[in-house]
C-alpha cells in the first residue's frame, strides 16, 4: 500500500465497480446481500445511501474498509479503490492502517462503541496515537479539546476525564464524531448516526455533520432509511433496494422528481408538517415486484 | 473447587471478614468452653509466611487466568468454550490430588528440591544474601505454585465467562483501526477488571482451606501447617485462633485488592455478609471438634449452602425482576395463575440447578474434609468411603505408599472431579436464562 504513488487530485476518492457481497450459510445457498453495485465518489463530495432495512446499504458501507467478517461474508468487485488503494488486495495490516485514518465510521449506537471503563480522553488519545504521529504526546490533550470544541461539546476540557455513562446520547455521538474526525479522514461513513437519538438531537447531529463537511472539506457517505434528513448534508443520493442501486442522482433532483417506484414509495413514507397532508402510505411491494 | 454463582461482595468486606473471623472464633471458644489462646510470635511469623504464599498464588492465578482466558478468546468461540470447560475441570480436581501430584512430579520425576521437604545443607560460610534469598524463594515457591494451580482453573473460567458478559467493542474498534492486541489487552481487559477483582476476592475465601492441605503436605512452616495440626488434634483454642487470624489475613488481602480500579454495585448487606465468609474453613473447624457421624456432613452441606446463598439470592432477584409476566398480567391473568404458569416453572429449574451445584460443592468439600480429617471417612457409606479413602494421606506410611503408586489417589481425584464437573454442567444447563 505504501509503495503506491499518490493518486492525482482529480481522481475519485472512492471507486466501486460491480460490488457483490454474499453471506454463506450452513447447509443452504449463500444469501446475496449486494448484487453488483457501482459507485463513484469525488473528493469533498458526499452521498447518501438510502433504503429500507435489509436493502444492503450497511453491508456496502462496511465492505469499503473490509469490516464484514470474511467468512461468512464474501466480497467481490471488478474494482474497489479508496484513495488509489485497491481494498480487496490489502492484507489485515494494511487495512488497519487505512481504517480510522483514511476512512472513518460513525455507528448508530454510540453506547456500544465507547468503552464504558475508559475516559473520553483515553479513547480519543488512542485514535490520535494510532493515526496522527504529528501530534506529540504533550499536545494530545489540546488536540482532543480542539476536536471536542469543534463538535460542540461544552466545557470540553472538563469532559476529558468523563466516562461514557456520564454523557447523554447526543453528547456520546458527538464524542464519536470527534474521535472519527480527529484523525482527519478523507472519507467519513455515518451509518444511521441519528437512529438511536431523539428527534431534536437528530437535527443537531445532522446540522453538525453538514457544518463539519463544509469546514473540513471531506467526503461523507451517509447511510439512512430516512429521506427527510439528507438534504442539508449530501450532494447526491443513491437509493438501494434489495441489494441494488435503483436510482441515483443529485439530491434535489431525486427528492423533487423521483423516477423509480421504490423511491417514490420511500418519499411517500416521509411524514410532512402542515395542514391537509395526505395519509402516509406503506410501501406496496406487489407493485415493485411487478 | 469452583465457586457458587457469582455474587457482588458487600460493602466494607474487609471489616466484615475481620468481624466474621472474630465471631466464629468466639463461638468456638464459647461452645468448647475453652479460654482463648495467647498468640505467640511463632503464629504471627507463620501467618506472615502464609500471607506471602497467598499473595503470590493469587497473583499467579490471576496472571495465568487472564493470559489463558484472553488467548482463548483469540482462538474463537468453540475453543473458548472448551478451554472454559477445562478451567472448570481443573477447579474441580481436589487440591490434595494436585499437591501430591506436584510432589511426585516435582521431586519424583524432575528431581527438583522443595526446600520445606528437603532443606539444603550449606557448608559454613555459604550463607550469603543470595543463598538465603534462593533458599527462601525455593521455600515459598512450591506452596505458591500448587495453590495457584488450584485457583487458576476458576480464574480461567471467570475470565472467559465474564468476558462474554461485558460489552463487545471489537467491531467499532476494528473500524477505528485499533490493533488486535490493544482491543484485547486494553479495551476488553479494562472492562473485565472490576469483575476479576471480585472473583479474586471470592477466591480468597477458599484459598486458606487449600493452604492448610498444601502446607501440611509440603511441611511448610506457615499458618496452614499449624492449622492442620490443630484440626487433627481438635484443639478448640487453636482452631479459634486460626479462625480469627484467617479473618485478619483475608481482611488484609481484600483491603489490598480494593484500590484496583472499577467497582461493582454492592450486594444486599445481610445475605452477602453471610455468604462472603470462609464457611468451608469454619465447617472444617466444627467437623474437627464434633464426633464423627453422618450428621457431621450436614454441617459441610450447610456451609456450602450458606456460601452460595448470596449468588442464588441475587440470581433469583434478577430473574424475578426481569421475568416477562406483564403480558399475562394485562390479559387479566391472576397472580396465582401467573405463579403457576410462569414463576413456578422458572423456580423449579432454578431449584434443580441449585441442587446440582450444592451437591457438586458438597462432593468437593468432602474431599477437603477427608484429606484433613480421615476419621470422617468412617461415617460414609462403603462406596463413598472407597472413593474418598485414598485422599486421606495423614501418615508418613500412607504418603510413601501414595508416592510409590499414586494410581489410587489419581483415580479417586478423577472420579470426584468428573462427578462434580458433570453436576456443575447439568446445573448450568438447567439454570434458567432470560436472555
Amino acid at each position: 500500500m505504501s509503495a503506491e504513488a499518490t493518486p492525482p487530485k482529480d481522481a475519485p476518492l472512492l471507486c466501486i465497480r460491480d460490488l457483490q457481497i454474499e453471506f454463506s450459510r450452513h447447509n443452504a445457498e449463500p444469501v446475496k446481500a449486494v448484487k453488483g453495485i457501482s459507485l463513484e465518489l469525488k473528493r469533498g463530495e458526499s452521498i447518501a445511501l438510502v433504503g429500507e432495512s435489509g436493502s444492503g446499504k450497511s453491508a456496502t458501507a462496511l465492505s469499503f474498509a473490509r469490516l464484514l467478517p470474511e467468512p461468512p461474508a464474501k466480497i467481490t468487485a471488478r474494482q474497489m479503490t479508496l484513495n488509489g488503494h485497491e481494498i480487496l488486495e490489502m492484507n489485515e495490516r494494511e487495512l488497519r492502517a487505512i481504517r480510522g485514518k483514511e476512512i472513518a465510521y460513525i455507528f448508530q449506537e454510540p453506547t456500544t462503541s465507547l468503552n464504558p471503563v475508559l475516559t473520553i480522553r483515553t479513547q480519543i488519545a488512542e485514535a490520535l496515537a494510532l493515526h496522527r504521529p504529528d501530534v506529540s504526546k504533550a499536545g494530545r490533550d489540546d488536540e482532543i479539546v480542539k476536536w471536542l470544541d469543534k463538535v460542540g461539546i461544552v466545557d470540553s476540557r472538563k469532559r476529558l476525564h468523563a466516562y461514557a455513562h456520564e454523557l447523554s446520547g447526543g453528547m456520546q455521538q458527538r464524542v464519536m464524531i470527534a474521535m472519527a474526525l480527529c484523525t482527519q479522514p478523507k472519507l467519513l461513513i455515518a451509518d444511521e448516526p441519528t437512529t438511536a437519538l431523539d428527534v431534536t438531537i437528530q437535527k443537531q447531529i445532522m446540522d453538525l455533520l453538514a457544518q463539519l463537511r463544509r469546514d473540513l472539506d471531506m467526503s461523507i457517505i451517509l447511510i439512512t432509511h430516512n429521506l427527510g434528513i439528507i438534504r442539508s448534508v449530501v450532494d447526491r443520493v443513491a437509493v438501494m433496494f434489495r441489494g441494488e442501486i435503483v436510482e441515483t442522482g443529485p439530491v434535489e433532483e431525486v427528492l423533487r422528481n423521483p423516477q423509480h417506484p421504490y423511491t417514490k414509495a420511500l418519499l411517500a413514507c416521509v411524514p410532512r408538517m402542515g395542514p391537509k397532508q395526505p395519509r402516509l402510505k406503506a410501501i406496496d411491494y406487489t407493485v415493485l415486484d411487478a | 473447587m469452583s465457586l457458587q454463582p457469582f455474587s457482588s461482595p458487600p460493602r466494607w468486606l474487609p471489616l466484615r471478614l475481620l468481624l466474621g473471623g472474630m465471631i466464629a472464633a468466639g463461638l468456638v471458644l464459647l461452645f468448647g468452653r475453652h479460654a482463648p489462646a495467647v498468640p505467640s510470635a511463632d503464629i504471627w511469623a507463620r501467618c506472615g509466611s502464609s500471607l506471602i504464599v497467598l499473595t503470590i498464588a493469587l497473583l499467579l492465578a490471576l496472571c495465568i487466568g487472564v493470559f489463558v482466558g484472553l488467548r482463548a478468546r483469540q482462538m474463537g468461540p468453540r475453543m473458548e468454550r472448551f478451554i472454559a470447560l477445562l478451567g472448570r475441570a481443573l477447579a474441580c480436581v481436589p487440591v490434595v490430588v494436585l499437591v501430591w501430584g506436584f510432589i511426585s512430579g516435582w521431586i519424583g520425576r524432575l528431581g527438583w528440591p522443595v526446600e520445606s521437604l528437603m532443606p539444603a545443607q550449606f557448608p559454613d560460610g555459604q550463607d550469603s544474601r543470595q543463598v538465603l534469598l534462593a533458599h527462601a524463594l525455593w521455600n515459598f515457591l512450591a506452596p505458591a505454585l500448587v495453590l495457584a494451580l488450584a485457583l487458576c482453573g476458576e480464574m480461567i473460567h471467570a475470565v472467559i465467562m465474564n468476558g462474554r458478559a461485558v460489552m463487545d467493542l471489537d467491531f467499532s474498534l476494528r473500524a477505528r483501526g485499533v490493533p488486535k492486541a490493544s482491543r484485547l489487552w486494553l479495551h476488553h481487559l479494562s472492562q473485565l477488571r472490576p469483575l476479576l477483582r471480585v472473583r479474586l476476592q471470592s477466591l480468597c475465601l477458599i484459598a486458606p482451606v487449600y493452604l492448610i492441605i498444601i502446607e501440611d503436605a509440603l511441611h511448610f512452616m506457615g499458618w496452614g501447617g499449624w492449622m492442620a495440626q490443630n484440626l487433627r488434634v481438635a484443639d478448640a483454642s487453636g482452631i479459634a485462633l486460626g479462625f480469627a487470624s484467617v479473618g485478619a489475613m483475608l481482611a488484609l488481602l481484600c483491603a489490598c485488592l480494593r484500590p484496583l480500579p472499577g467497582r461493582l454495585k454492592s450486594a444486599d448487606a445481610f445475605v452477602a455478609t453471610l455468604a462472603w465468609q470462609p464457611w468451608l474453613l469454619w465447617a472444617l473447624g466444627l467437623l474437627a471438634l464434633l464426633p464423627s457421624s453422618f450428621i457431621a456432613w450436614i454441617i459441610l452441606w450447610m456451609a456450602v449452602l450458606l456460601s452460595g446463598s448470596a449468588g442464588w439470592h441475587q440470581a433469583w432477584n434478577r430473574i424475578e425482576a426481569e421475568l416477562p409476566v406483564d403480558a399475562a398480567r394485562v390479559c387479566g391473568v391472576t397472580d396465582s395463575m401467573i405463579w403457576r404458569t410462569h414463576i413456578a416453572f422458572v423456580l423449579f429449574r432454578m431449584l434443580a440447578a441449585w441442587l446440582c451445584t450444592v451437591l457438586a460443592h458438597t462432593l468437593l468439600g468432602m474431599a477437603v474434609a477427608c484429606a484433613l480429617l480421615p476419621r470422617l471417612i468412617d461415617a460414609l457409606n462403603a462406596p463413598l468411603a472407597q472413593i474418598y479413602r485414598p485422599l486421606a494421606i495423614a501418615s508418613a506410611q500412607s504418603a510413601m505408599q501414595t508416592l510409590a503408586d499414586p494410581t489410587a489417589l489419581l483415580q479417586s481425584g478423577a472420579c470426584i472431579a468428573l462427578a462434580a464437573l458433570c453436576l456443575i454442567q447439568v446445573s448450568r444447563i438447567v439454570q434458567p436464562r432470560l436472555s
